[in-house]
């Protein structure tokens, strides 16, 4: 048989996750937006986005080691007004089930807590001496520092009091081995402790002092016992904790809360998914963080497609490039049949004229569609009028009309007998074309990469200039697919009751096959019903669902108030589901109207009468 | 706790000398075919059942393991440490050298890992402990899949222990043939392409490309860099080694997590490499007893290795 290829472990500079990538490597593949300039300023800062957004692209940009070999045009400003050096914090869900495990359950919650908190702090620290490893090892001119072995002892024998580890040499290396040795000690006094009472566990950890350091404290500490040694005395550094969401809550907690009232030695830009109860809570109780003032907080989802275009735009050039490819998106993948424009050059013909596109579509519509046709003769338009006498209804009925009347011509199935049924959805061909796959991807680099790569590759593989329909479609439904396993993987929480909630994976397809029949087989309405709104039938676990949801990009958030960045629950939230899910389903790339949600999936039986949700009613908010 | 110190490939011929033999008592028709053929020579016998589902062929097989002089025990999963904690230690008393044999067969991936758990804290100087596995018959994958319920490593003793949090994971999966689990946790995860495969191959050829065929988005991201590998389901020792190997090579670079989908045999194995890597965390992605009863019958083909675990032996990780 033969053996796995031990030695290719490279993950590769396209990887679809960040959290692979050296800071090099990160700085090379950087396509820049709006979004770093927000995040790099000399504050406190809030990231906020689902999975794949680009939060920890973002973070590691502003480590030195990615700032200093950065060669994009904005680079040197950047290097010019980024004074803090940026540490990055890693954490991730394995690690946190982890500590979760820490003591086999058999801890009390107060001990556990404590173990927790001990191996958070030894992690911080340990990256913060990473970063000051780096600097002085730095073949770059940013940011680097020159440390004589003099100093290096010096500094390490400070670091090895303040951190109350013993190196076995005083040098920065040998302090981060002792770093890592704690946290191999941490875990046997964990297991030992879950040998003794909890009273005696307690008396054992109070004894250990270095279990006891607060981080924030501690980070400040010794960041200026460095910068002292390399005469920087009050220079700034940042902590960039990544993937908070995945940190226990009191940590969470500990953090926001923070923003108010830090060290102002030490920035903490903050990245987490968007709803999280507790990073609410601390933001919004009455002594919280003053969003602007004590902090910034950037957004990166956008709740309508036209914001995500030129991120779009500026990726698709980049991975294109590294393919040795010079092609714009639209030759490459068309125009998407959402997009009602004129691309007929010198011609200049309405796409809406007869024998153009627009106009077929109209055609084939109202002849097979009673309700458009109904439609179209209650905005005065007669297709089959002269152009004359209906031009002026272009832009505000047909350009907006456009996109449903292509989406019901294509579902609505004429049969050689003349009969229209609404056909099964067999391919998403309708949903290939630039726009749409840039709408897909919805601006989330990780989900654009991974859509957008195998349609790279299909143009080199086969010498090709333009990527039929079929493909992409192929890649749209392979995509979705692998989003749905994701949400199968999402635990139900099991209540025993009887009444357990719909599984995330069935719910969504729920609403998406709902939303699909009423804009299709309903009567034609130029703004159709596409996303929904949580109402106060929805039962908890439903809504903490919705809430893993929004936080892996499935379901997005609609609600364009700056100050709802961050959610605490889905109670009253505006949602759709993503434009991947939206392709899957067959529905518009777009918000549209809004329901509330009872009215969208079966209640089970047993809430029924907890609140009037008996009739599946469309009520428009 | 005892340290693994050899695993091979056995004979299918029953043991002579064996002190337990432990089996599992549950609804699938698969579940006394090993103890059938090996539970002659045993000092004592205990078959494990369940407090939920006992349905399909249940009664037969509780009937059977009665009758047949073993220790018929229906066990919950929370009580199911203490039970098999409190029966091997009556049995482990003033022997120096164990000799045991367990049939994996109708086994969850939780009680696995408590049993290897449970077999590595004996207080004995040895055990040599000769796991059977009872290959079913194609079954096809249930359509409509139950929910997932639990997502976590398979018990708390297996969740691994980094000292570098800083590593990012990568995994190494067993893949089974329910259509896109595999990627499913793997996106859970976060681990995306840093995804080490394998995928089963054995007596029952139907499983082969229904396999590949569940797989088919995962295998597209990882095969062409040659990150995805068969396994001989007969040789769970060689598949040891193979994968032993494997962890040793990504552990400097990343925090390896072992996710077994597929055969038990997979799992089992494992389980048994996370023994000798205390940083690697195995785990498991479940439906519980959500998951709809399907009785697997047994094949006739019964893949058996032995497993030696002694005290006082340096830690390999």
């Amino acid at each position: 048989m033969k053996k796995i290829e031990h030695h290719n472990l490279a993950i590769g500079a396209e990887a679809f996750n960040a959290k692979y990538l050296e800071p090099a490597e990160i700085a090379h593949g950087f396509v820049y937006s709006n979004h770093f300039e927000q995040l790099a300023g000399d504050y406190h800062a809030v990231l906020i986005g689902p999975r794949g957004s680009g939060k920890t692209t973002l973070l590691k940009m502003l480590q030195p080691s990615a700032l200093a070999v950065w060669k994009g045009p904005e680079a040197e400003t950047f290097r010019a007004t980024v004074t803090y050096s940026g540490v990055f914090i890693a954490s991730d869900i394995s690690w946190s089930k982890q500590l979760n495990a820490l003591g086999y359950g058999k801890l009390s919650e107060e001990n556990h807590r404590t173990l927790v908190l001990a191996c958070f702090t030894t992690h911080v620290i340990h990256a913060v001496l990473e970063t000051m490893a780096s600097r002085a090892n730095s073949k770059f001119d940013y940011k680097a520092v020159m440390l004589s072995d003099d100093q290096e002892a010096s500094l390490a024998r400070k670091l090895a009091i303040v951190l109350r580890v013993k190196p076995e040499i005083p040098s920065l290396l040998a302090v981060r081995q002792a770093l890592r040795n704690r946290l191999s000690d941490i875990r046997v006094i964990a297991n030992s402790c879950s040998l003794l009472s909890h009273e005696q566990c307690s008396e054992r950890l109070a004894s250990l002092d270095y279990l006891h350091l607060d981080f924030l404290d501690i980070c400040s500490n010794i960041c200026a016992s460095f910068n002292e040694v390399v005469n920087e005395v009050g220079a700034r550094w940042s902590l960039l904790f990544d993937e908070l969401e995945t940190a226990p809550d009191w940590i969470v907690d500990q953090l926001f809360s923070a923003l108010r009232m830090s060290d102002p030695r030490l920035y903490l830009k903050l990245a987490i998914s968007p709803v999280s109860g507790t990073a609410y809570r601390a933001l919004f109780k009455h002594d919280g963080a003053s969003l602007g003032h004590d902090y910034q907080q950037i957004r990166l989802w956008y709740s309508d497609r036209s914001d995500s275009k030129a991120f779009c735009r500026a990726l698709w050039t980049s991975l294109t490039k590294k393919h040795g490819l010079e092609i714009t998106a639209e030759e490459a993948l068309g125009n998407s049949v959402f997009e009602p424009k004129d691309n007929r050059g010198a011609r200049r013909r309405s796409p809406y004229s007869p024998g153009e596109q627009w106009h077929k579509v109209f055609t084939s519509l109202s002849r097979k569609d009673g309700s458009f046709s109904t439609f179209l003769k209650q905005k005065g338009i007669d297709l089959s009028a002269s152009e004359d006498l209906w031009a002026s209804k272009k832009d505000s009925v047909l350009r907006k009309a456009a996109p449903v009347a292509a989406l019901r011509n294509f579902f609505l199935h004429e049969t050689v007998k003349g009969e229209v049924d609404p056909r099964k959805r067999k391919t998403l061909q309708i949903y290939a074309g630039a726009e749409s796959i840039f709408a897909i991807t919805e601006g989330n680099p990780r989900w654009f990469i991974s859509l957008v790569s195998p349609l790279i590759n299909y143009l080199v593989r086969s010498g090709e200039r333009k990527v039929p329909n079929s493909e992409q479609a192929k890649e749209i439904d392979a995509a979705a697919d692998r989003l749905i396993a994701l949400l199968k993987t999402i635990p139900i929480e099991r209540s025993g009751s009887g009444d357990d909630v719909l599984p995330l994976d069935v719910l969504l397809q729920e609403i998406g096959d709902k939303l699909h029949t009423e804009l299709v087989e309903k009567r034609f309405s130029i703004d159709p019903v596409q996303s929904f709104w949580v109402d106060d039938s929805i039962s908890e676990r439903t809504q903490a669902l919705l809430a893993s949801a929004v936080n892996r990009g499935a379901v997005m958030l609609v609600d364009d108030s700056s100050s709802k960045a961050i959610v605490g629950d889905m109670l009253n939230a505006r949602l759709r589901l993503s434009f991947l899910l939206a392709a899957k389903y067959g529905l518009l790339l777009r918000k549209g109207k809004v329901v509330r949600l009872s009215g969208l999936i079966t209640i089970p039986q047993s809430q029924v009468g907890k609140s009037d949700v008996s009739q599946l009613s469309f009520d428009i908010d | 706790m005892l340290t693994l110190i050899s695993i091979e490939n056995d004979s299918s011929a029953p043991s002579s000398n064996v002190d337990i033999f432990i089996a599992a008592c549950g609804y699938e028709g698969r579940a006394r075919a090993v103890a059938q053929k090996f539970h002659l020579h045993a000092k004592r016998k205990i078959a494990l059942g369940f407090s939920s589902q006992r349905e399909l062929e249940y009664e037969a097989n509780s009937r059977w393991f009665t009758s047949a002089g073993f220790d018929l025990i229906d066990v919950d999963d929370h009580s199911f440490r203490e039970t098999i904690d409190k029966y091997l230690a009556e049995c482990c008393l003033g022997v120096e050298a164990l000799r045991l044999e367990v049939d994996i067969s109708c086994f969850n991936r939780f009680r696995l890992g408590h049993i290897v758990d449970a077999l590595r804290l004996l207080p004995n100087q040895e055990i040599v402990v000769a796991f059977r596995y009872s290959i079913a018959e194609f079954t096809p994958p249930i359509e409509d899949a139950a929910p997932t319920v639990t997502v976590e490593p398979v018990i708390p003793q297996f969740s691994g222990w980094t000292t570098r949090p800083d590593k990012p994971p990568a995994a190494i999966v067993g893949l089974g043939y329910e259509p896109n689990k595999a990627i499913g946790i793997i996106d859970h995860l976060e681990i995306n392409n840093a995804t080490w495969a394998y995928y089963p191959l054995g007596p029952i050829p139907e499983y082969y490309q229904r396999v590949l065929n569940a797989n088919h988005s995962l295998l597209n991201i990882i095969q062409a860099d040659g990150r995805c590998q068969p396994y001989d389901v007969s040789e769970p020792a060689q598949l040891f080694h193979e994968m032993n190997s494997l962890v040793d090579t990504l552990k400097p670079h990343f925090n390896p997590i072992l996710i077994p989908f597929g055969p038990k045999v997979f799992a089992l194995v494992a389980l048994l490499v996370a023994t000798l890597h205390d940083d690697v965390g195995v785990w498991r992605v479940s439906s519980g007893s959500l998951e709809a009863p399907v009785s697997r019958e047994p094949s006739g083909h019964v893949v058996s290795f032995s497993v030696t675990f002694k005290a006082a032996v340096v830690n390999r990780s």
